[in-house]
């Protein structure tokens, strides 16, 4: 028994290997199954047959030396084309994202495609099972989506993570990225678009999307976003509203827009959907955040989506006796973008977000800071 | 490639249905992970003798569905005899355990085995992979399971009654005769070289004693714990400690490694001398485990060193307030020894700052229950 599988296993990686000697990046089978799956370590979407493939990514190894392995799943069209990366989870608490890409996924069909789609299904993956934003390490966390492209030697496992699905699947593959995200726990974003709209290619992508809010800048470093767009390849990151849970609304938002995206490159037939001139979406250049210097209770006076003006009462927050002990005001003439849903709020904690443009109330100069980051 | 593998699996299937006709027969579920086969149930018998088999044991699922695997080694002897199940990891903060495992494994030949030595190294997989006692459960919100107190399992029970129901039912039962779950103190204590023993079983005492320790505690077992499941299922076995937390101690893993010798020795599964055993330590067999916990909450310095030798009265610890001014005296209720001492020195109410093993005429010939957490 064990000399069959063993044999198997090395018959691949001798193909593999042979593969990768003639070609330079072939796709690296390690002769793993895990659930019935083949295991992956790189992949050249050349090598792969058309049709549907689900794969294991082998990402970075656990403490043990036990490996985390990311889910793909990869629609290869039966014609040439746009390559374009749809990845989910890169922080462990947003869910939107998975059912979102599961849903564009589910609406390909290779044979009428040109061209690929490939989906990486809770890129992070210790924390996907924690339910939490950032990596947990023994003694520490990490926020994956400020170490891209990763470091192979990097003092941290989502930094080697970030390194070897950057260079095994995403860089190799990818013409076309949207990296789907939502707010953190206990807060929850519009249904909303960071974008560099200075891009062309990343400007008409955008606006194929139906949602209310993007917001033009050009991204934080570390951001998957913002490593493809600077090595040259257009990608945005979607906010599906909150995390933990599946939002239906979002879902089919972003699906729409998806699609759409895959259809204005022709990577599948069929007619656009609604677009953003259709969400009348309002673009704005900057953020307000309203940040609190004192813990209590909050009672948000708005909600998401709603437009506010300068002075206007957005939040009170109360103390334990019910006293009011800040109320919080828009400097700004903008939209909601981000909300804290959690009632109890610390110092420092960010109570809500307006996208705005043109002037800033609080320095009527127009010399405000820049952004914090979000 | 593929096509290769999959044969090999189904050749692999073939060969297993004719070879073992029996009800529990190993089942290899195809995956390889590593080069490792995984199995979701052992049978010892079917495996080939004179030689080491590792295996990934395929346990519970995480959130997203995907398996935790733990690392299984079966030494397996080339005539009959005793079966010996060595678990380590059953808590995640516990390393030395898995060091005697890998130790016990690194030096054995199977060749000149009579019965078997089966290895499972840590068990509580999120829990050794975050250094943690207990397994993280995302039941509303995030709590901590502690797995000792989930055996036998509960098959259709939470992910960790499960999991530790996949070890016993397809892993343990059938399998083994006698059993050694090997702990060490949890982070903030440190243990004596220890034995949590059943009284009602002759045999786990008669194990125990073939062990370098210096304390036996005979008692009516621990509701949910391995070693009370294993004695429950007829395998008689007990819960060893081996001092404290996170590292490898060198010299508890020579004693862990010393004891399985003996149980080797002793049970004639290898014909090697007796090393030094408890008895050779003038081991001291209790019936009571007191346990004094922190009455306030402050910074305690513990005057007692583990093993020592303690009078009613004594004064064991003190503990003072950020001040320096004494919030509590601790004092040894009874005559005994050292089992368990606080090494955070910060101790807050209820946690252990001294633990004595003692004997008293109510919990004779080792009548009385365990309730505590250790």
């Amino acid at each position: 028994m064990k000399m069959f599988s063993e044999f198997a296993a090395s018959a691949a990686v001798i193909a593999a290997a042979l593969a990768a000697s003639s070609a330079g990046a072939a796709t690296v089978f390690t002769g793993d199954t895990i659930d019935g799956k083949r295991v992956v370590t790189n992949v050249d979407l050349a090598d792969l047959p058309a049709g549907k493939h689900s794969l294991y990514f082998r990402g970075i190894q656990m403490g043990t030396g036990q490996y985390w392995y990311v889910p793909i799943v990869i629609a290869k069209g039966a014609q040439p084309g746009k390559r374009v990366l749809l990845t989910a989870g890169i922080h462990g608490d947003e869910i939107s994202p998975m059912e979102s890409v599961r849903q564009v996924m589910a609406a390909l069909e290779p044979a009428t495609m040109s061209g690929s789609v490939i989906a990486a299904y809770g890129v992070s993956r210790a924390s996907i099972e924690r339910v939490q934003r950032e990596w947990p390490t023994v003694h520490s966390m990490f926020n994956l989506n400020r170490v891209f492209p990763g470091n192979p030697k990097g003092n941290n496992p989502a930094a080697r993570h970030a390194d070897l699905i950057w260079k095994g699947l995403f860089q190799p593959n990818t013409d076309v990225s949207i990296d789907f995200h939502t707010q953190m726990s206990g807060s929850s974003f519009s249904d909303f678009i960071y974008a560099d709209l200075s891009k062309p290619e990343v400007k008409t992508m955008v606006s194929l999307f139906p949602i209310a809010h993007v917001k033009n800048d050009p991204g934080e470093p570390g951001t998957l976003e913002t490593t493809f767009v600077s090595a040259g390849i257009p990608s945005a990151t979607l906010e599906l509203g909150g995390p933990r849970i599946y939002d239906k609304k979002m879902i089919a938002l972003f699906t729409e827009g998806t699609l759409n995206v895959l259809k204005h490159y022709k990577v599948m037939p069929g007619p656009i959907g609604r677009t953003a001139k259709d969400a009348n979406t309002f673009i704005g250049e900057k953020f307000s955040h309203i940040r609190t210097g004192v813990g209590g209770f909050l009672d948000l006076r708005v909600g998401l989506n709603d437009k506010v003006v300068p002075g206007q009462v957005v939040a009170i927050q109360r103390n334990a006796f019910g006293e009011t002990v800040a109320e919080h005001k828009a400097t700004v003439t903008g939209e909601v973008a981000v909300i804290q849903d959690d009632a109890m709020i610390e110092p420092g904690g960010r109570v809500m977000t307006i996208l705005y443009n043109g002037l800033d109330a609080a320095c009527p100069s127009g010399s405000c800071p820049e952004d914090e980051p979000e | 490639m593929k096509t290769m593998v999959r044969s090999a699996a189904l050749l692999l299937a073939a060969l297993l249905l004719s070879a073992s006709p029996v009800t529990a027969a190993t089942v290899y579920t195809g995956d390889l992970i590593d080069g490792k086969k995984v199995i979701s149930q052992l049978d010892v018998n079917d495996l080939a003798p004179g030689q080491v088999h590792k295996f990934l044991f395929q346990g519970v699922e995480m959130g997203t569905g995907q398996h935790w695997y733990v690392p299984v080694m079966v030494a397996k002897g080339v005539r009959s005899g005793k079966r010996l199940l060595l678990v380590s990891g059953v808590h995640g903060d516990e390393l030395t355990p898995i060091g005697v495992v890998q130790k016990v494994f690194a030096e054995i030949d199977p060749r000149t085995l009579s019965g078997a030595v089966i290895g499972i190294i840590g068990s509580s997989r999120p829990g050794v992979e975050h250094t943690t006692r207990g397994w993280l459960w995302m039941d509303l919100g995030h709590s901590q399971i502690n797995p000792n107190r989930t055996w036998p399992g509960i098959e259709t029970g939470n992910t960790v009654q499960r999991h530790s129901w996949l070890l016993m039912n397809r892993l343990i039962k059938g399998n083994a005769d006698i059993g050694v779950d090997i702990h060490t103190g949890g982070n903030g204590i440190d243990f004596a070289l220890f034995s949590f023993t059943d009284s009602k079983d002759k045999e786990a005492l008669q194990l125990s004693k073939l062990f370098p320790i210096d304390q036996i505690y005979l008692h009516q077992g621990t509701g949910g714990s391995l070693a009370s499941a294993l004695v429950a299922a007829g395998i008689p076995g007990f819960t060893l400690e081996l001092g404290g937390p996170r590292s490898f101690d060198p010299e508890m893993i020579k004693a862990g490694v010393i004891g399985v010798g003996n149980v080797l020795s002793h049970y004639k599964m290898q014909d090697r001398p007796m090393g030094q055993t408890a008895m050779d330590r003038n081991v001291f067999i209790g019936n009571q485990l007191v346990d004094l916990f922190a009455e306030n909450s402050g910074f305690t310095e513990v005057f007692v060193k583990l093993n020592e030798t303690v009078t009613k009265g004594q004064k064991v610890a003190v503990q003072k307030n950020a001040f320096g001014e004494i919030v509590h005296e601790y004092i040894a209720p009874a005559d005994g020894r050292v089992a368990i001492i606080g090494t955070d020195a910060v101790r807050e109410r209820g946690v252990d700052v001294v633990s004595i093993i003692a004997n008293s005429d109510q919990c004779k010939d080792g009548s009385c229950k365990y309730t505590g957490d250790e």
